[in-house]
């Protein structure tokens, strides 16, 4: 995935069936940016399943992003993965729909103090992470 | 529509103008108003799967 997409900013997903631990589905041609679009086979994979993980490549290595924490809950995700270009991997399990305003305000106050996007957004889900029903983490050394 | 994952940040301009107090007094309305007037939807999704754990 990130060999595939190295030196772009271009995503790839794949949806990943945890019962037989099978690929159900992927998006690997994307033509929209940072940006996953699900196409219609995906769509059915989805709404069809119970059990799927998610793992998808973020070419600007930021954590997951609100629409990637909201996607996983609306979508009935069970966990998602997301692997950074810069070799950072973080996972993420969302039990409820998070407010996409309080996000960007809270992330919005991090910059303020100095930290810069990235650590912004990695504050920002830690914070959530404690008032809202959210898992979130770096998957570390420790953790393999 | 279904919600479907990127990697950006899409800050309105409006609230990179606001004070930190005004941005935490904004996340305070919206987090009572969460808590107190909506019932927020929680998914409890249960799957056994013996061998694979993840560990939060």
């Amino acid at each position: 995935m990130l060999n595939h997409r190295s030196g772009t900013l271009y995503e790839d997903m794949y949806w990943i069936d945890l019962d037989n631990l099978k690929i159900v589905a992927e998006e690997t041609n994307a033509l929209i940016e940072k940006e996953i679009v699900y196409s219609d086979a995906t769509k059915k994979v989805v709404e069809n399943s119970n059990g799927l993980v998610t793992i998808h490549s973020h070419p600007n290595s930021f954590p997951p992003s609100i629409s990637d924490i909201n996607s996983n809950f609306t979508n009935g995700y069970l966990i998602g993965i997301v692997v950074c270009h810069d070799g950072r991997i973080y996972m993420y399990k969302a039990m409820e729909n998070i407010s996409v305003d309080y996000y960007n305000l809270t992330v919005v106050e991090y910059l303020k103090q100095g930290y810069n996007e990235d650590e912004a957004q990695v504050l920002a889900l830690q914070e959530i992470k404690g008032k809202f029903s959210i898992q979130f983490k770096e998957v570390t050394d420790d953790d393999m | 529509m279904m919600i479907c994952e990127n990697d950006r940040l899409n800050i309105p301009e409006e609230y990179k103008r606001m004070s930190v107090s005004e941005l935490q007094y904004r996340k305070e309305q919206i987090y009572r108003d969460l808590r107190q007037n909506t019932k927020a939807e929680v998914k409890n999704v249960e799957y056994k799967n013996e061998t694979v754990i993840f560990h939060f």
